[in-house]
């Protein structure tokens, strides 16, 4: 029996999902004998560009608050103050790599971009996929975004690549997780067994997963002698297709299990943007609810912001309106956007409510920055929502004067998951231990 | 900042030392300085090759819509299908030796990309111009065959082996014995579908799809004067034609419909004998069911031409399908280079190889059929053969070498990617489209690049930009001496301008990069506290030039990079976010534009101009873009030699072109 058909045997057995094919893949051994997770599932949402931090607070002027008066407001008034803490004193390095790219890849991984037109990117693996791994599912993580950044030329940032302002979700240093941006896509994704056509689905499917395995014998069959870097990039083709290959076969072994798990209707509200989004959420809160996925992360736009459609009056896009300037007119409208953003945290939220997954899930929300008039990193607004009593929901956790890594968050939060990490992040990104204090 | 028509980011594009400018590109390997040899040797033959090279660049996706434009016969490149793949990684500026990170989502957007030039090549009379068995043909000969063969030769840019072919048919006659079975073994739903009616070609026309499995091609029988069982049977076609219409209506009902559902089917001629005839149409499946029945009187047959398409049944279909995906999928066709395979003997490797690098670079596709010919011959290896066929390239393909080339360079091909073009950011990009290659056609100098004195425009162009002349329809080349230049273009300066607000700093970092070759580093986060104090101190009543002047004058740190883009972004400020000429800003604020460049100083963008045609830094940016596009690698110190001949000897833009092209080196790349 030869490698292709072991793997085809295990895919029927359903044991594929932890069968390692990449080094990158292989699984952590544990490191400490952890009491029973309390936590499964996982969403991390991001938004660009910081939020106007010291909002409707007379006299306040510590840099790096939010409030559930400000633009938060929308979480309070659909009574979900008591499933989300604010996290306080969050921070993350600001070193000479520009935040919107450093901070977005490295929203969830907590490690440096590597720069140069002509090196790989590379971030690390972040933590959703951490998740992902541990709370084995069909369909393991979804991602979904507005849209690619895309800047017509070149020169600025000439020696970053923009993808890293499309990402936040890692599977290994060097693998990014992209986004869905149509809601039909991750609709064929995730519900085409349950959809009518289910058999159009399985026979493209089968194609596709034929076609590939054919073009993998193709790549094996290359015997020229090559240099170290042809082999590269001939093994980059190869491992691309194996597994866009090997996640066709995962669709097809789970089809069974995932033609149980109905569609949600799409959302009919009249904006676009908002319309995009709610139905990503019911989609993914549904999946979680079947057990589809474990994990999902959502960017509310790319890692810049260059979206006008957030605002109904933005004359500037939502990068344009960060950098305020102290502008109290300018303020007011990037006001508005956070709180946009606040409210679709807060759908999203109550989709998780309805469908009964706050219980076992955290779902973090934040930013690349604190203040993007500054791209300072200091005390980034973040919120972390979830349900249970062992957690401080409903307060303020931390404190704006006492800093902490954003590192050390996500080591905090690996335990309520029973991930075994001792560490977190890389370089001046990593964890050192201190924590936030978010049980109660 | 918004009533001005500008607005000034100064703190997104500040950096932390006092700048230091760099080359354009720092990269890794270097192009050797043999091209000067061969300008000054006529026959350039000592030459040293670069021993450790990267050959395996991937196809860029607009190198891939290049190449299905050519599978299809298609004469203009599909932005739809470049939309369906992601952004190339720059090597230089350029995608001409893209290596993108071969990712699932990369992986599964060429597939989805090879999967709908499969499907439209299904649709395509050119390419199914026999017709095509209702069965496979077990011995693989006929119409099949060398459909295949010939979309596969186009998609690999070389002859096609044995043993490749074996694999073709292997492939095809396993997915049709799949889909047979697939369709067995499922329970036959029945197809819902309409009869719309009979043109005036005698054409039945009407849609159809099986609800369950709505990309497969559904048989339509034809009966006359009754339906079957009583009629006469006249004829079948399948459903094979688009019709985004039945897509849409089903769309909107929840339900998502993939493949093709028109069908289109000739009537006997005998037919239109001014009597009265009914047809009745009959989708095959289950009950087998009435799509309707038309009557129809008709004393003629009009003999307009109606697209008609290929007849391929559900099997058949999506087993050519699946070949032709496999094709566009495999390493021949995503890599650009034919460096690594074995299926071609060394000798006629280096012909077809030629041929290949020859057409990416100089006409930004695959070769065409005459330098394939050449190849095949084992002709193009002759340096008087080759040397005519980079002119003829440079003759014939001007226009898509301007769009690939200076489309990248001035940003205006990325512009035509973008959602929402008004028709007249449409003709915007035309007209940067056909001033370069003009300037490549008339083998204009480096000058013309800033200053052509013409340009092209369009009735509606010409009146927005507020010149007279232009004919009706069309576009015209109008003798100008204000409009034409890049730094007058109405594309880069709506680029440059996002949201009806003209950013200076935007455009002077552009100038510096794209015209000067001088690269402003990325500003870094420490520079932040820099700003806010700047801010702090700016007054909103200031003008535009003072903001930026007191911005300067907040220390070294800002006036280091910003005393190089302020300025000349400045003197484009007579053009608005629009690309109109204007003297004020809404505000009613004199538009100021004198500043220096470098030490020179200007009154206005005309005077920037003239400045800049004096500058060797931009004679030799023009010979730097030029010989980056032409390479796989970044260039670095090595090529330096290289470029300080190139622009010393003068060259215009098309001599540039050809000079590289018919270098030694270029000639000899990547060989052993």
């Amino acid at each position: 029996m030869g490698p292709q058909s072991r793997r085809t045997f295990l895919t029927n057995s359903g044991v594929i999902l932890t069968l390692p094919v990449f080094s990158s893949l292989l699984p952590r051994s544990a490191e400490a004998a952890e009491v029973a997770p309390s936590r499964k599932k996982f969403v991390g949402v991001f938004s660009p560009s910081g939020a106007l931090m010291s909002q409707n607070v007379a006299g306040f002027t510590d840099n790096g608050n939010w409030t559930f008066e400000g633009a938060l407001k929308p979480i309070v008034t659909n009574g979900l103050q008591s499933k989300v803490m604010i996290l306080r004193g969050i921070q993350s390095p600001s070193g000479a790599v520009d935040t919107h790219w450093a901070n977005t890849a490295g929203f969830l991984s907590c490690a440096p971009i590597l720069l140069g037109a002509q090196r790989p990117i590379r971030c690390g693996k972040s933590f959703d996929q951490f998740v992902a791994e541990k709370n084995v599912s069909p369909v393991g993580s979804v991602h979904v975004g507005w849209k690619p950044m895309n800047r017509n030329f070149s020169g600025d940032h000439a020696t970053y690549s923009d993808r890293y302002l499309d990402w936040i979700s890692w599977r290994a240093p060097d693998r990014p997780n992209a986004n869905f941006y149509s809601a039909s896509d991750l609709g064929g994704k995730l519900f085409s067994s349950s959809m009518k056509g289910a058999k159009v689905v399985r026979s493209l499917h089968r194609s596709r997963k034929s076609v590939l395995d054919l073009v993998l014998q193709e790549l094996g069959a290359v015997n020229r002698k090559l240099s170290t870097a042809d082999q590269a990039r001939l093994q980059a083709y190869t491992d691309g297709v194996r597994e866009t290959e090997l996640a066709i076969t995962r669709d097809l072994a789970s089809e069974e299990r995932r033609a149980a798990c109905v569609a949600p209707s799409a959302d009919a509200d009249a904006d676009l943007y908002i319309r995009h989004f709610r139905t990503m959420h019911k989609m993914i809160a549904q999946a979680l609810k079947c057990d589809l996925i474990s994990c999902a992360t959502i960017m509310y736009d790319d890692g810049v912001g260059d979206e006008h459609l957030l605002h109904p009056q933005a004359t500037k896009d939502h990068h344009g309106y960060a950098h305020h300037k102290n502008e109290a007119g300018a303020q007011a409208e990037l006001n508005v956007i956070n709180t946009r953003h606040a409210s679709l945290f807060t759908h999203f939220l109550q989709e998780m409510s309805v469908a009964g997954q706050m219980e076992d899930s955290l779902v973090l929300w934040g930013s690349n920055m604190s203040d993007g008039n500054l791209h300072t990193t200091d005390n980034l607004p973040m919120v972390l929502a979830g349900g249970g009593s062992d957690l401080k929901f409903g307060s303020e956790v931390g404190s704006p004067q006492r800093r902490i890594a954003k590192a050390d968050l996500f080591l905090e939060m690996s335990e309520l998951f029973g991930l075994g990490l001792s560490k977190f992040g890389e370089g001046e990104f990593l964890s050192t231990g201190a924590k936030l204090g978010l049980k109660l | 900042m918004r009533k001005l028509g500008v607005s000034i980011q100064i703190w997104a594009l500040i950096v932390s030392l006092p700048i230091l400018f760099q080359n354009c590109s720092a990269g890794m390997i270097g192009f050797k300085s043999d091209v000067v040899k061969s300008l000054q040797t006529t026959n350039a033959n000592s030459i040293s090759q670069k021993k450790e090279s990267v050959h395996v660049k991937n196809l860029s996706r607009f190198e891939l819509a290049a190449l299905a434009r050519d599978i299809l016969g298609e004469s203009a490149l599909d932005l739809s299908l470049v939309k369906l793949l992601p952004a190339d990684t720059k090597v230089g500026g350029f995608d001409s030796g893209a290596d993108s990170s071969f990712d699932i989502s990369q992986i599964q957007a060429r597939l989805k990309f090879a999967e709908a030039v499969a499907e439209r090549a299904l649709r395509s009379k050119e390419i199914f111009s026999c017709a095509v068995p209702e069965v496979p043909d077990a011995t693989w000969t006929g119409c099949l065959r060398t459909i295949t063969l010939r979309f596969a030769e186009v998609a690999f840019r070389r002859p096609v082996t044995a043993d490749e072919e074996a694999k073709f048919f292997q492939i095809f006659m396993a997915r049709h014995k799949d889909v047979v079975a697939d369709l067995n073994a499922e329970p036959k739903s029945v197809p819902v579908g309409h009869f719309d009616g009979v043109n005036e070609a005698l054409q039945a026309q009407g849609w159809t799809f099986d609800p369950d499995w709505s990309s497969r091609a559904v048989e339509i029988h034809f009966y006359l004067d009754g339906v079957a069982g009583t009629g006469t049977f006249i004829g079948k076609t399948f459903s094979n034609s688009p019709r985004p219409d039945v897509i849409d209506h089903f769309l909107k009902q929840g339900q998502v419909l993939t493949g093709q559902h028109g069908f289109t089917f000739q009537l006997p001629v005998r037919l239109a004998d001014g009597q009265a005839h009914q047809v009745y149409a009959h989708a095959v499946g289950g009950t087998n069911p009435l799509l309707g029945s038309i009557t129809f009187q008709k004393a003629s047959r009009t003999d307009t031409a109606v697209a008609t398409y290929p007849l391929l049944n559900a099997p058949m279909g999506e087993a050519i399908k699946s070949v032709l995906t496999y094709i566009l999928m495999t390493p021949q066709t995503q890599l650009k280079s034919l460096q690594w395979q074995t299926a071609i003997e060394d000798s006629a490797r280096k012909n077809y190889e030629l041929a290949n690098r020859m057409s990416w670079f100089l006409r930004a596709g695959p070769p065409d059929a005459t330098t394939y010919s050449l190849a095949r011959d084992g002709r193009l290896t002759e340096d008087q053969v080759y040397r005519e066929e980079v002119r003829r390239l440079l003759r014939t393909y001007s226009r898509d070498l301007s769009y690939q080339f200076a489309g990248q360079w001035f940003g205006f091909r990325e512009f035509s990617l973008q959602e929402e073009l008004s028709s007249l950011d449409q003709d915007m990009i035309t007209e940067s489209k056909l001033v370069f290659s003009e300037i490549l056609n008339q083998n204009l100098g480096a000058d013309a690049i800033i200053q052509p004195g013409f340009t092209f425009a369009s009735a509606a162009l010409a009146s927005h930009y507020g010149l007279s002349g232009a004919a009706a329809t069309g576009f015209s080349k109008m003798a100008q001496a204000q409009r034409g230049g890049v730094l007058s273009q109405g594309s880069l300066l709506r680029m440059t301008a996002p949201n009806q607000n003209t950013k200076p700093i935007v455009r002077g970092k552009w100038f510096q990069f794209n015209l000067l070759c001088r690269t402003i580093p990325s500003p870094s986060a420490e520079l932040f506290q820099e700003i806010a104090k700047a801010q702090a101190a700016a007054d909103p009543a200031w003008s535009v030039s003072r903001q930026l002047e007191e911005h300067r004058k907040a220390g070294p740190a800002c006036a280091g990079c910003h005393q190089y883009m302020d300025p000349l972004g400045l003197a484009l400020e007579s053009y608005g976010p629009d690309g109109r000429v204007r003297v004020t800003y809404a505000d009613g604020k004199p538009v100021e534009t004198a500043g220096f460049l470098d030490s020179q100083a200007f009154q206005n963008a005309s005077e920037l101009a003239s400045l800049v045609l004096q500058r060797e830094d931009f004679k030799s940016c023009v010979a730097r873009k030029v010989l980056s596009h032409s390479l796989p690698q970044a260039l670095d110190a090595s090529d330096d030699e290289t470029i300080a001949a190139l622009t010393k000897a003068k060259y215009t833009v098309r001599d540039l072109f050809e000079v590289i092209a018919t270098s030694k080196s270029f000639r000899q790349m990547g060989e052993d």
